[in-house]
C-alpha cells in the first residue's frame, strides 16, 4: 500500500528543563491502523502523543497530518479526538451533553447533534445513561462515556493515553475487546499509550516499542515478541533470560554455540555471525523444556522451584553466573527441586541471537 | 490525642469571644435613653431611630454598593490575574504573586495616608475613590481564592475541551468558569464583608458626605450617649454573620479553612 | 501544558495596583523627604530631618516603643489564650462541631474593628459590665480606667488579632502526623510529655507565622486604639493618623509610615530566614 500516512513525526525532538525527553522520533501511521506507544515510564510516549495533539510543540522537527504539517496548528483546530487516562468528563454536564461538546463547538445543527450523540452513546452501549452526570457513573462507564465523547466527532485520529490503567484488571480486559470490536467497526486511526505489554500486543496492528526518548523497535506484535532486534526489546515482551556464549561452529542444521560450562546449543543459522564471536542468546521463559541430558542441551542445577498457578517456574543455575527461568505449563517431575541437577533444551528456531 | 482540660479553656474563649456580641445586641433593646447591659425592658425603637437616621442609612446603601462594585471589579480582576499566575511557568510568577497579595502585607494606616494624598490631588475622595481603594483591598483575597479553587481542578478536562475543538476562550467559558465558579463565588463573598465592613482605609478617604457605614459609627464613637448606635452595630454584626453563615452553607467555606 | 497563558490577562490587576496603590506609596516616600508648607501645602526641598527627628524625638519614641510594646504583649496574649484554643479544634474529630468552633473563633476578624471597640467600650466603660459587677461585688468605689488605657487597648486588639494565631497554630497542629504522636505514646509518652516535646514544638513554625501576622496588625492599628485609647494612648499609627487629618503635618505622617513598614518588613524578613533556617528540613520533610 503506497498511500500517504495520515500521521507522520519527522524528526521530532524535545527537551525539558535540561533533560531530552524525545530524541529525533520518526514515525508514521497509515490510515485505519491501530498503533501502540509502549514503553517503561519516562520513554516518552506520552510527550509523544501530547505533541501529536498540539499540547506541546517540538523543539525541533514536525508533526504532519494528512500531508499538512500542523506545528503551529493550535489543538482545537487539529481535528483529532483523545481519551484521557483519568476520563476528564465535564463534571457540570450531563453525558449528553459531554458528547455533544465537540459538535457543539463546530457549530452543527442541533438535530444532526442529537443524532451524533445517541449514536456515538450506542457504539459504547450507553444510549440509557444519556441524561446522568460523570459523577454517578461507574470508572469503566465514565470511560466508555469519553469514548463515546471523543469518537462523536469523527476525529482523523484518535488518541488514547493510557485510558484503562485507573481500572481494575477484569474491567480492562472487558474494555480492551470492546476497544477493539469499535476499532473494527469503525476503523478509525487510533495511537494508543501504554505501559502494559499485553495490551498492545492484544490491541495493536503495529507496536512502538520506546525507551529513553527514541523508538527501540517498531513492529507487528508478533514480530516484536518472536523476532526482537535489541536485548531491551527481548526484555521488555514476555519473560525472557539471557546467556552468553561464543559461537563454536557451524553445522548443516545451524549453528552451535557455546554457553560457559553448560554445554552448547543449536540455533538458526545467521550469516553475519562469524566463528568465535561472541553472541547474547535469549529465550522467553514457556519456550525452555526440562530433559534428560544429551546433546545440544544445557546442564545445570535447580536453585528455586515456584509453584504460580498456571505454571510452575524452574530457576536453574547454569554456572558462570547465568541463570535461567522456566515457566512450565505442565509440573516438571518431582525430583526437580531445590539444588537437583537438571538439563534443559530449546528448539533452535526459539533462541533469540542478539549480536 | 485528646487533652481534656483544652477544652474547658476553649470554651471559656469561645464565650469571651461571643459575650461582646450579646451585649451589643442585647443592649439595642433597652428602655433607657442611655446605653447599658444588662438591657432595661425591650423596646425596637431603637433600631427604629437607626433606619430613621439619614447619614447611618446613607452609610450603609454606600458601604453596600461600594462593596459590591469593588468585589465585581476585584473579581474580574482577580480571576484573570490567577488565571495567568496558576500555569507554572508564567513569566515573573513570584513576583506578581507577591504583588499582589502585598497588600495585606502594608500596614493598612499607610495604604490609608496614601490613598489619601493620592486621591486628594486627584480629587478622588469621593465613592469613587472608595471604589478604587477597596477594589486594593480585596483583591488579594480574590486571587488568592480563585487560585486555590483552579488548583483544585483537573487539568485533563481543560485538554479534552481544547483537543474537542473549544478555543482557549471558549475552554475558559465554558468548562474553566463553571467548575471554578462556587470557589470564585465564595471568594468574592468573602471579600464583599471585608469591604463592607472595612475601617482603617475607608476613614482616611471619606467625607462626611459619602462615609460609608462603619466610618459613619466611626464618628459617631464620640456621643455614643443613644442605644441608636447599639443598634446600628447590631446590624452590622448580624448581617455579617449572616454572610458567614451563607458561606458555610452554600459553599463550606469554613469546613474547608482547615486542610 | 506547555503553553503560557496570555500576559493580557495580568495586566489589568497590575495596572490597577500599580497606579492606584504603588504609586501612591511612592508619594507617601517622596513625601517623607520634602518639607511641606503647612497653609499653602506647598512642597520643597529634600531633607532628612523627619527621618532624623523621629528617631531621636523622645515624643516620637516613646510612642515607638509604646508601639512595640503594645503588639508584644498582644501576641504574647494571644499565644498564651489561643494555644488551647487551637489544640481544641485540631483535637476534635467531628465535622461539623469544627466548622462551629472554626466560624465562631472567626467572628472577631470579620465584623468591623468598630462594632468591636464600641462593643468593649461597653464591657470596659466606667458604666460598663466590668466595672458595674466590681462595684455590684463591692471590690471598687470607683470606676476603674479600662477605657484611655494600655490595658484596655491591649485587651481589644487580642480579642481582633488573635484569632489569626489561632488559625494558624492550628493548621501547624493539623499537619503533624498522627502517627508521630501514637511511637510516642508507645514509647511511654504521658500526655503532658507529649504535648511538651511533640506538639508543642511542631507547631512552633504556626506560633512564628501567627506571631508574626498578629505584632504586624496590632503595631499598625489605629482604629482601636483610637476608640479604646481615646487618643491617648499614642502609638505611632495614632500618630500617623494625627499627623495626617487633624494637624496636617503630612511630611511627618510620611515618615512615619515609612518607619511603621520598615519595621514590619524587617520582622517578616527575620521570621522568614529564621523559619526558614530552623524548620524548613523537617516542614519539607513533613
Amino acid at each position: 500500500m503506497t498511500s500517504s500516512p495520515v500521521l507522520s513525526l519527522r524528526d521530532a525532538t524535545k527537551a525539558f528543563g535540561g533533560a531530552t525527553v524525545l530524541k529525533s522520533i520518526d514515525l508514521d501511521i497509515q490510515q485505519g491502523e491501530f498503533v501502540s506507544l509502549l514503553g517503561p515510564s519516562g520513554c516518552g510516549k506520552t510527550t509523544t502523543l501530547n505533541i501529536i495533539a498540539g499540547f506541546t510543540s517540538p523543539d525541533s522537527g514536525d508533526v504532519i497530518i494528512n500531508g499538512q504539517r500542523v506545528n503551529d496548528v493550535p489543538p482545537h483546530q487539529r481535528d483529532l479526538g483523545m481519551v484521557f487516562q483519568g476520563h476528564a468528563l465535564f463534571p457540570h454536564m450531563t453525558c449528553f451533553d459531554n458528547v455533544a461538546f465537540g459538535l457543539r463547538m463546530r457549530k452543527l445543527a442541533p438535530e444532526v447533534i442529537r443524532e451524533r450523540v445517541l449514536q456515538a452513546l450506542d457504539l459504547v452501549r450507553l444510549a440509557d445513561f444519556s441524561q446522568r452526570y460523570p459523577r454517578e457513573l461507574s470508572g469503566g462507564q465514565q470511560q466508555r462515556v469519553g469514548l463515546a465523547r471523543a469518537l462523536a466527532i469523527n476525529p482523523r485520529v484518535l488518541l488514547l493515553d493510557e485510558p484503562l490503567s485507573n481500572l481494575d484488571a477484569k474491567l480492562r480486559r472487558a474494555m480492551q475487546s470492546e476497544l477493539r470490536s469499535i476499532h473494527t467497526k469503525l476503523r478509525t486511526t487510533m495511537v494508543y499509550v501504554t505501559h502494559d505489554q499485553e495490551e498492545a500486543l492484544t490491541l495493536s496492528d503495529r507496536i512502538a516499542l520506546m525507551r529513553d526518548g527514541r523508538i527501540e523497535q517498531i513492529d507487528t506484535p508478533e514480530g516484536i515478541y518472536c523476532r526482537p532486534q535489541t536485548r531491551f526489546v527481548a526484555d521488555f515482551i514476555g519473560s525472557s533470560s539471557f546467556l552468553r556464549g561464543i559461537v563454536a561452529e557451524v553445522t548443516g542444521q545451524g549453528m552451535r554455540v557455546r554457553v560457559g560450562d553448560a554445554g552448547s546449543v543449536l540455533v538458526a543459522y545467521d550469516a553475519s555471525l562469524a566463528v568465535g564471536r561472541e553472541v547474547l542468546l535469549g529465550v522467553r521463559a514457556d519456550r525452555i523444556r526440562p530433559v534428560v541430558p544429551g546433546p545440544d542441551t544445557l546442564r545445570g542445577r535447580v536453585s528455586d522451584r515456584i509453584f504460580a498457578g498456571a505454571s510452575t517456574h524452574l530457576r536453574v543455575d547454569l554456572g558462570q553466573g547465568d541463570e535461567i527461568v522456566a515457566h512450565l505449563a505442565e509440573p516438571p517431575p518431582a525430583e526437580l527441586v531445590a539444588d537437583a541437577p537438571v538439563s534443559i533444551a530449546v528448539a533452535p528456531h526459539d533462541w533469540i541471537v542478539l549480536p | 490525642m485528646k487533652f481534656p482540660i483544652v477544652s474547658y479553656l476553649a470554651w471559656a474563649i469561645y464565650a469571651a469571644i461571643l459575650v461582646p456580641i450579646i451585649m451589643v445586641i442585647g443592649a439595642a433593646f433597652t428602655e433607657t435613653r442611655y446605653i447599658t447591659f444588662p438591657p432595661v425592658g425591650f423596646t425596637w425603637r431603637w433600631y427604629g431611630a437607626a433606619f430613621a437616621d439619614s447619614s447611618l442609612m446613607n452609610g450603609l446603601w454606600l458601604s453596600t454598593m461600594v462593596a459590591l462594585a469593588s468585589v465585581v471589579i476585584a473579581t474580574c480582576l482577580g480571576t484573570a490575574a490567577a488565571l495567568y499566575l496558576e500555569r507554572p511557568n508564567a513569566r515573573f510568577r513570584g513576583a506578581f504573586s507577591t504583588f499582589f497579595l502585598a497588600p495585606l502585607n502594608v500596614p493598612a494606616v499607610m495604604t490609608a495616608f496614601a490613598l489619601l494624598l493620592a486621591f486628594t490631588q486627584w480629587h478622588l475622595i469621593n465613592w469613587r475613590g472608595l471604589i478604587i481603594a477597596h477594589v486594593i483591598l480585596t483583591l488579594p483575597y480574590i486571587v488568592r481564592s480563585v487560585l486555590v479553587s483552579l488548583a483544585g481542578r483537573d487539568g485533563a478536562v481543560e485538554r479534552a475541551a481544547a483537543i474537542l475543538g473549544a478555543s482557549p476562550w471558549r475552554v475558559f467559558w465554558h468548562i474553566t468558569l463553571p467548575i471554578i465558579r462556587p470557589g470564585v463565588l465564595a471568594g468574592g463573598t468573602f471579600a464583599f464583608l471585608i469591604s463592607f465592613n472595612n475601617v482603617p482605609v475607608s476613614v482616611f478617604i471619606s467625607t462626611p458626605g459619602s462615609a460609608p457605614f462603619p466610618v459613619v459609627l466611626f464618628n459617631r464613637m464620640q456621643w455614643l450617649a443613644e442605644p441608636s448606635v447599639a443598634a446600628a452595630a447590631t446590624i452590622a454584626i448580624l448581617s455579617t454573620i449572616a454572610v458567614m453563615l451563607i458561606l458555610e452553607r452554600k459553599f463550606s467555606f469554613y469546613r474547608s479553612m482547615f486542610r | 501544558m506547555s503553553r503560557r497563558s496570555p500576559a493580557v490577562l495580568v495586566l489589568p490587576a497590575t495596572l490597577w495596583l500599580v497606579v492606584s496603590w504603588a504609586w501612591p506609596l511612592l508619594l507617601v516616600l517622596s513625601m517623607s523627604f520634602r518639607t511641606m508648607d503647612q497653609v499653602t501645602f506647598e512642597l520643597s526641598g529634600f531633607t532628612l530631618g523627619h527621618f532624623r527627628q523621629v528617631l531621636t524625638d523622645p515624643f516620637y519614641l516613646d510612642s515607638l516603643l509604646r508601639s512595640v510594646r503594645i503588639a508584644a504583649i498582644v501576641t504574647l496574649l494571644s499565644g498564651l489564650l489561643g494555644y488551647p484554643v487551637a489544640l481544641h479544634i485540631a483535637q476534635t474529630t467531628s465535622q461539623r462541631a469544627r466548622t462551629a468552633y472554626t466560624m465562631i473563633l472567626l467572628i472577631p476578624i470579620m465584623i468591623s474593628l468598630v462594632v468591636t471597640a464600641f462593643a468593649w467600650i461597653l464591657i470596659l466603660g466606667p458604666s460598663g459590665f466590668i466595672n458595674r459587677t466590681l462595684s455590684f461585688l463591692g471590690l471598687t468605689s470607683e470606676p476603674v480606667q479600662f477605657l484611655n488605657s494600655e490595658a484596655g487597648v491591649i485587651a481589644v486588639l487580642v480579642y481582633s488579632f488573635g484569632p489569626y494565631m489561632i488559625i494558624n497554630i492550628c493548621t501547624a497542629i493539623d499537619k503533624i502526623d498522627p502517627a508521630v504522636i501514637r511511637a510516642a505514646q508507645l514509647h511511654g509518652a504521658g500526655p503532658w510529655r507529649v504535648f511538651r516535646s511533640i506538639i508543642l514544638p511542631l507547631s512552633f513554625p504556626g506560633i512564628l507565622s501567627g506571631g508574626l501576622i498578629v505584632f504586624s496588625l496590632s503595631a499598625a492599628a489605629f482604629v482601636t486604639p483610637y476608640v479604646i485609647g481615646g487618643n491617648r494612648v499614642k502609638v505611632i499609627p495614632l500618630q500617623i493618623y494625627n499627623a495626617a487629618v487633624t494637624t496636617f503635618d503630612w511630611p511627618m505622617a510620611a515618615t512615619l509610615s515609612i518607619l511603621l513598614l520598615v519595621i514590619s518588613l524587617a520582622l517578616t524578613a527575620l521570621v522568614g530566614r529564621y523559619t526558614e533556617r530552623r524548620f524548613a528540613a523537617w516542614l519539607r520533610g513533613a
